[in-house]
């Protein structure tokens, strides 16, 4: 590839003509100051130079050239050269950025001005500096309302919810369904976020809780452009880790001895409740010698004996070794490396344009042989076949590889369940790494220190293979005529197949609870089709200086395909070769198909009065296949309104600008497919004989759309000649006619029924700020977004009084859990024959979990040619469990837990009495004086029921999710683009770090992952530090 | 201008062209409709997921990593999880009337007779005659029935059953207990009718007819199991999905022991059956004793604060499970209702005086096939020799087994119970227990001020969804408390 470009490159350098003419100039502003750093470019190209300290600039050009003057804050200015030599220009403020085009729905553009709800635009520093393997991270703490979460594995997606909902991701106009691992970053030029429901009522049910739109990069120089660039980033240090205690050993009550690994020696199936590590200490262990009492004779041993010789306690013992501790969760972890390189060619002549990009990555992840590929290949182009007849067409290819990657969730799958919370640090990791197999079951029998619950976390990773290879193309083409010039008639077609082959491979003996243990492979195949076809006019009328109508009307055609078959074998005969005609008992196969269409109607239109109102009014009809046929056929409005009202008010001379907006819309969503008519499913067989059984659900084949109706009113106004910036949006959803899944009284035979009900309201405040702090030759540039909203239950269906845990009148996310009894004042009460405290049979209110704010702070600094960002974001409020903690409780790893046991291990007996109360069998309550084990205590009090911090600070188990998170810090230099090396045009090098730290309440746990509780075990959050680098030709 | 004029047209036309939409919908990969057999093997199978728990409230194990409630009798809520099987059932018997199969039909009454007659003892009164009614007759909130009721209609069904089985010769397919064979079901129905009368021990009428005699008139008039090769039982196989409910179950490598009140019954009866259940000790296995030995068992106190039982373990002191109960995916066959219990039911009837008998006959028949039917096992092999006929005429002699020895009705009742106890080890489920609440045998100790509670909370969701009727039954039975140590009508 590299010399397909060069050699392209040399081809250009020829083809350029030599009739150049040496100008120079000054660029002042309008107090006559001189401007330093200022781009200057010949328009079309990338060729170009910046302005000296005093504001000078040389540059080389041909007679025809145009100069463009572009710098931050200022209007940008073209000078023709037209043969002159000297030019000097005089660059005015920029007041207002409202004439900017944005993208919004079905591909329609609009000046930001006329749009009448909310929409915010991705700042193009986050896509270029997105140079992980997936770009939604990168878009955390950006935009108000936009929430993104950061899971810490290795190929683990972020999750994104916009006010709330899931948004729907459009590429170059066309919904995408993606994970953002398929989407090539490096050929994403802008990215929109159009949020509620109005901004997408044309994207029909799709779109119903706002859209990510991505726009691809076009060519825009006259000349061929080449850029290449490579970001090479490693893991130092983490944000978070859980670091758990490190003094007691496995075991329980403070004693252990290997033999079986399944509690056949002292304590030897679970727990780290064990001996401490002290020095001289030494105890049979899973890799201490066996030592035959007869003979005397010692041999090397690994993991247990069962099914071998030695598996005879009256002859055969284990020679007891050191007792020593284990540093494990650090050395499982290597160093995560992360690289990318990709490259793009484009140009632009008077006929067309293209651009073709390619990007190779490539990451090794922290946990052992753990990596993920991916790539692609891009072209997008358009031409006009003749003056009036425009052909646009992209064709991209992504291929995302893993051969093998680590599960999470809580389980005996997921490294972290073992490495982090149920292997002690006694267990020697080394030896785990070093041997994966007991002594003469190579292939049968892995070699452990635990033959109940967990995996030998090494043999685990590296035997146990989760491998995910997709191929994802995608075409789109799109033919243009411009009838007159004030019609145009467009039709587009869209295709996107994804193929999915996924596999697993279980070597024999790996344990996941109750599965079989004679290996197994598994595979799942899986196709997906997505096809978007639709037409659309656009009508413009200048009835007057004064009224201007746009009329945009369209239809579209969805229709998307799954397929999936599965194959699983049952226990393999030969170990290691997994292959179907190795299973053990019959195969197990499965195929799956589903279908789904929706076709629609649409149109919009959009007044321009007097050049400062701004009306657009939608509407969409949609058919669905997946709802009953007497409701599938469903339409919805909008209406928007948005006013420039500096342009008729005369405003302090302090405003630049203001501009106010409303709309109002309504949105339907339909169901997934085939629910609306009850179906057997297959539960596999006894023997030969099908097991088949009835959901639990019920349908209704009645059922409705879901409707959402919102509200929103913002404003957008700057002052002080665009120092300060400000946009806020207050909006209000109703979601009515929920398809909800009614929970039953089972005693009905069922557990739920598909209902249309419950109303639900939300609130919310948007608010982005952004200021020049320092608008000298040193610049401080800040933006900061808040977001506020609450989500409420309005109406229950029939007018029940509960669903659920909620009421009417509480918060959609509110939390109740079981909780342990108290007395009525509050105090815990303690059963004085346990020692323990009670479960309540009622819930107890925990709290709601989603935080009251959301905020991202982005900082800019630039002096010459430095840039420098520094970007924090985080949420204040909400609260959230954690399974971690109270695993890491319940199985002695918790840093807390090592207090009570030194004092027990010595007196011999329970010594520890918790605070709380005994209430007597005639109701008096008196103060706790029983004596619990604190081992008995620590496993239950603060795991098997919801403890707030409130309650108990040590023993919590659930927190306030506050936290605030440096998410990155960039510092950018940027070389002279002036030629001074042959060929290139321009360089950069950006060195950065990611998820550099965090302030946060609850310990251990890293709150950023997930916007629910934690409770899948995750892996530590790492730092990332790394270098970019980018070449222009 | 033709062909641009042409593609536009071409477009327009593939974006409004529709698919039938509702033919689209329709589930390509799922049936709408089944015949009763696919339900019927998913009946059979499910009827034993409720066998699958570890009889922490039997006294038969004890945990030692955390707090069991059923150990400790001190839980609070059941679940109606029954009803997620129920389900099935009435699907399954939806599917047989369809298609006109009486013998499906009387498989059906029997399951559904089953589930409900575990549920009220579990509760006390449940939904029933409006119960599994939400998809047909949209009854989402049933009402509660009383528990007398509810025998009532449980008896009808089985009743039912038993008549749609007499002289019937259909074929049926999908069964995986009795390969079709109606008699041996009809035995089995019959045998359950037994069953849930001498649950009504202490009642002297069900539905104003004498309890007793309805007993007698099933005992003489229908036909029962003869041998224990008519028991009804799942035969596991190694395959995916027929395997042994416990085999590679994690929970038996840590804090899963034996309780002293189980073992310690064995031991006194130098019982045999115990090495089947139970390993060694650890020190008894360091020490090299026989497997036969009695003394190399022993099992942890269920009363205490389970940290000290976790430390009699520690020092190597408490049997576990036998390991076949994990290890071996075919294990040991399940009894839904065997002939041994048939006949430790019967035996106590004859002692009770509602039928006459050779109560020591009847009884003895239970030991023997029960003692034959552990030897048959596979996963047994290695212990069969402690299991032969003559090992159990030994056992019969010992004076805990042998029914002349025991000095009264009310001792002979209690040896008749304690040996149905004996051999549910694994088996049963609850039902030791809910023998132990009818009979007060065998005694279960408890800690100090802990008494044995009758029954289960209703659960949350039935408070949270049918509100309305759970507190009209909850006011009616328990004057409005629903509590644990609450005494259900059949007990009362």
């Amino acid at each position: 590839m590299k010399k397909i470009t060069l050699l392209l490159l040399i081809f250009t350098n020829v083809l350029i003509v030599n009739a150049q003419i040496k100008l120079s100039g000054r660029v002042n502003d309008q107090q006559g100051n001189s401007l330093p750093g200022v781009n200057v470019v010949l328009k079309g190209t990338v060729k170009g130079t910046v302005t000296s300290l005093d504001g000078n600039y040389s540059i080389e050009a041909k007679s025809d050239d145009v100069l463009v003057f572009s710098f931050m804050g200022f209007a940008s200015k073209e000078e023709p050269v037209k043969g002159r030599t000297l030019i000097n220009v005089v660059l005015g403020e920029d007041v207002q950025q409202l004439n900017e085009v944005v993208a919004t729905a079905i591909g329609i553009k609009q000046q930001k001005k006329k749009i009448g709800y909310a929409t915010e635009k991705i700042v193009d520093d986050v896509i270029v500096q997105a140079k992980s393997l997936n770009l939604g991270g990168a878009l955390t703490g950006q935009v108000a309302g936009l929430t993104v979460t950061n899971p810490t594995g290795i190929f683990q997606s972020p999750d994104f919810q916009l006010r709330g909902k899931k948004p729907l991701i459009v590429l170059d106009g066309i919904p995408v369904e993606t994970d953002f691992f398929d989407i090539p970053t490096e050929n994403i030029e802008s990215i929109n976020v159009l949020k509620g429901t109005s901004a997408s009522a044309l994207y029909g049910s799709r779109g119903k809780n706002g859209a990510i739109l991505l726009t691809s990069k076009k060519g825009t120089s006259k000349e061929l452009q080449t850029t290449v660039s490579t970001t090479l980033m490693v893991s130092a240090g983490y944000a978070a880790f859980p670091d758990p205690q490190h003094e007691y050993g496995s075991g329980s009550n403070g004693q252990y001895e290997f033999w079986d690994g399944a509690d056949g020696g002292i304590s030897d199936g679970d727990m780290t409740w064990g001996p401490k590590f002290e020095p001289g200490k030494m105890i049979a262990q899973w890799n201490s010698p066996i030592r035959d009492k007869v003979t005397g004779e010692t041999i090397e041993w690994y993991g247990g004996v069962k099914n071998t010789k030695y598996d005879d306690r009256s002859r055969y013992e284990r020679v007891p070794t050191p007792w020593i501790q284990h540093n494990n969760l650090k050395n499982f972890l290597s160093t995560g490396i992360i690289s990318n390189t990709d490259m793009s060619i484009s140009m632009k002549t008077d006929r067309g344009q293209f651009m073709m990009t390619g990007k190779y990555a490539y990451q090794k992840g922290q946990v052992p042989s753990s990596r993920v590929n991916s790539g692609g290949l891009n072209f997008n182009g358009s031409y006009k076949l003749t003056e009036d007849l425009t052909l646009e067409g992209g064709l991209s290819y992504s291929k995302v590889y893993s051969p093998n990657y680590p599960r999470y969730g809580y389980g005996p799958k997921n490294h972290m369940y073992t490495v982090l919370v149920w292997m002690s640090d006694d267990v020697d990791g080394e030896a785990l790494k070093n041997h994966f197999w007991i002594p003469g079951q190579e292939g049968y029998q892995q070699a452990n220190y635990n033959y109940a619950w967990y995996n030998n976390p090494y043999f685990a990773s590296s035997e146990l293979k989760q491998a995910h290879d997709r191929n994802v193309i995608s075409g789109q083409v799109k033919l243009r005529w411009d009838v007159l010039p004030n019609l145009s008639i467009q039709g587009r077609g869209a295709v996107r197949m994804k193929d999915l082959f996924e596999n697993m491979q279980s070597p024999k003996s790996y344990m996941n609870y109750g599965d079989s243990r004679e290996g197994d492979y598994k595979t799942w195949n899986s196709e997906q089709t997505n096809f978007d076809t639709d037409v659309l006019l656009t009508y413009t009328a200048n009835i007057s200086d004064d009224l201007n109508l746009t009329v945009n009307g369209g239809a579209s055609y969805f229709y998307r395909k799954y397929q999936q078959e599965y194959a699983a074998t049952d226990g393999l005969i030969v170990p290691g070769i997994y292959n179907m005609g190795n299973s053990q008992g019959p195969v197990m196969a499965t195929n799956y198909l589903e279908e789904k269409a929706t076709s629609s109607v649409y149109a919009t239109a959009t007044l321009d009065v007097f050049k400062s109102w701004f009306l657009t009014l939608t509407g969409r009809n949609d058919k669905s296949s997946t709802m009953p046929t007497q409701n599938n056929s469903y339409f919805y409005p909008s209406v928007a309104l948005s006013t420039m009202v500096s342009d008729y008010i005369t405003m302090p001379k302090q405003v630049d600008y203001l501009k106010v907006y409303g709309s109002w819309a309504q949105v339907s969503s339909d169901l997934d497919p085939y629910q609306i008519e009850s179906t057997y499913s297959n539960n596999g067989t006894f023997g030969m004989s099908p097991k088949i059984s009835y959901p639990a659900g019920i349908v209704n084949s009645n059922i409705k759309p879901e409707k959402s109706t919102s509200t929103e009113f913002g404003l957008s106004t700057s002052f002080f000649k665009n120092r300060l910036g400000l946009e806020g949006t207050y909006y209000k959803v109703i979601d009515e006619n929920q398809i909800i899944q009614l929970p039953l009284s089972k005693a009905s035979g069922f557990s739920s029924r598909y209902v249309n009900g419950n109303e639900y309201e939300t609130k919310g405040l948007e608010l982005a700020l952004s200021a020049k702090l320092i608008n000298k030759a040193f610049k401080w540039n800040v933006r900061t977004n808040w977001s506020f909203n609450k989500k409420t239950l309005t109406k229950i269906y029939g007018g029940e009084e509960k669903y659920n845990d909620l009421r009417v009148g509480d918060r959609a996310d509110d939390m109740w859990g079981t909780q342990w009894q108290k007395t009525d004042d509050g105090r815990l009460i303690i059963d004085p024959n346990t020692g323990l405290t009670i479960k309540d049979s009622e819930k107890g209110y925990l709290g709601h979990s989603d935080p009251n704010a959301r905020f991202g702070f982005q900082n800019t600094f630039n002096y010459k040619k430095f840039t420098l960002n520094v970007d924090f974001d985080g949420v204040i409020g909400g609260v959230m469990s954690s399974k971690t903690i109270q695993k890491l409780w319940w199985g002695g790893r918790h840093p807390e837990s090592t207090t009570g046991r030194d004092a027990e291990y010595a007196a011999g007996k329970a010594v520890y009495v918790p605070k709380g109360v005994n209430v007597l069998a005639n109701g008096d309550i008196v103060e706790n004086t029983t004596a619990v084990s604190w081992q008995t205590w620590s496993q239950n009090y603060p795991y098997r029921a919801n403890v707030t911090e409130d309650e108990n600070k040590k023993f919590a188990n659930v927190f306030d999710r506050s936290y605030v998170k440096l998410r990155k810090v960039a510092l950018t230099y940027n070389f002279d683009n002036n030629n001074k090396v042959r060929l290139l045009n321009g360089a950069a090098i950006t060195l950065f770090a990611n998820n550099v730290a965090v302030l946060k309440n609850i310990p251990l746990v890293d709150p950023d992952f997930k916007t629910g509780n934690d409770d899948d075990l995750q892996d530590p959050s790492a730092r990332y530090i790394g270098v970019t680098t980018k070449f222009t030709f | 201008m033709i062909v641009r004029i042409c593609t536009c047209i071409l477009l327009a036309a593939a974006a409004v062209s529709c698919t039938d939409f509702e033919e689209l919908n329709k589930d390509p990969n799922k049936p709408t409709q089944t015949s009763p057999q696919l339900l019927l093997t998913t009946a059979c199978w499910d009827v034993f997921s409720e066998f699958d728990n570890f009889q922490y409230e039997s006294r038969m194990l004890v945990a030692t990593d955390g707090e069991s409630s059923e150990q400790f009798y001190n839980w609070t809520r059941g679940d109606f999880g029954s009803f997620d099987n129920l389900r099935n059932i009435q699907k399954l018997e939806e599917e047989s009337v369809r298609v006109s199969s009486d013998a499906n039909l009387a498989l059906a009454k029997f399951f559904k007779a089953w589930y409900f007659y575990n549920l009220t003892i579990k509760y006390g009164d449940i939904p029933f005659s409006e119960a599994l009614q939400g998809e047909t007759n949209e009854i989402y909130t049933a009402k509660y029935d009383t528990q007398e009721d509810v025998f009532v209609g449980i008896l009808n069904l089985l009743k039912e059953a038993d008549t749609l089985l007499e002289g019937n010769t259909e074929i049926i397919t999908g069964d995986i207990l009795n390969d079709g064979s109606l008699p041996k079901w009809q035995k089995l129905v019959n045998a359950f009718r037994l069953k849930v009368l001498l649950t009504l021990s202490h009642k002297s009428t069900i539905g104003g007819e004498s309890v007793a005699s309805r007993f007698a008139g099933i005992y003489s008039g229908k036909a029962l199991m003869n041998d224990v090769s008519e028991s009804t039982q799942i035969n596991f196989l190694d395959q995916s999905g027929s395997r042994y409910l416990n085999f590679n179950s994690s929970s038996f490598g840590s804090g899963l022991y034996m309780d002293s009140t189980f073992v310690q019954k064995l031991i006194d009866r130098e019982d045999p059956r115990l090495f089947v259940y139970c390993t060694q000790t650890p020190n008894a296995l360091k020490a090299g004793k026989a497997v036969n030995d009695f003394t190399s068992y022993e099992g942890g106190n269920p009363t205490v604060q389970y940290s000290l039982v976790n430390a009699k373990a520690v020092a190597g002191n408490i049997s576990k499970p036998n390991s076949r109960y994990y290890d071996d995916p075919v294990c040991e066959s399940m009894m839904l209702l065997g002939y041994p219990e048939q006949q430790f039911i019967i035996a106590e009837a004859i002692l009770r005086g509602w039928i006459s008998g050779d109560a020591v006959a009847e009884y003895n028949k239970g030991i023997k096939a029960s003692f034959s039917f552990f030897a048959g096992q596979a996963s047994t092999k290695g212990y069969s020799s402690y299991l032969s006929a003559e090992a159990c005429d030994q056992y019969l002699l010992n004076s805990f087994v042998d029914l002349d020895q025991a000095p009264s009705v009310d001792m002979k009742i209690s040896y008749v119970i304690t040996q149905k106890y004996l051999q549910t080890y694994f088996q049963a489920g609850k039902t030791p227990f809910f023998e132990q609440l009818r009979t007060g045998y065998p005694t279960f100790e408890t800690a100090p001020g802990v008494t044995i509670p009758n029954r289960w909370m209703y659960p949350q969701t039935e408070y949270d969804y049918n509100k309305t009727n759970v507190t009209e039954a909850v006011t009616r039975q328990f004057s409005g408390k629903d509590d644990i140590r609450e005494t259900p009508w059949y007990l009362k």
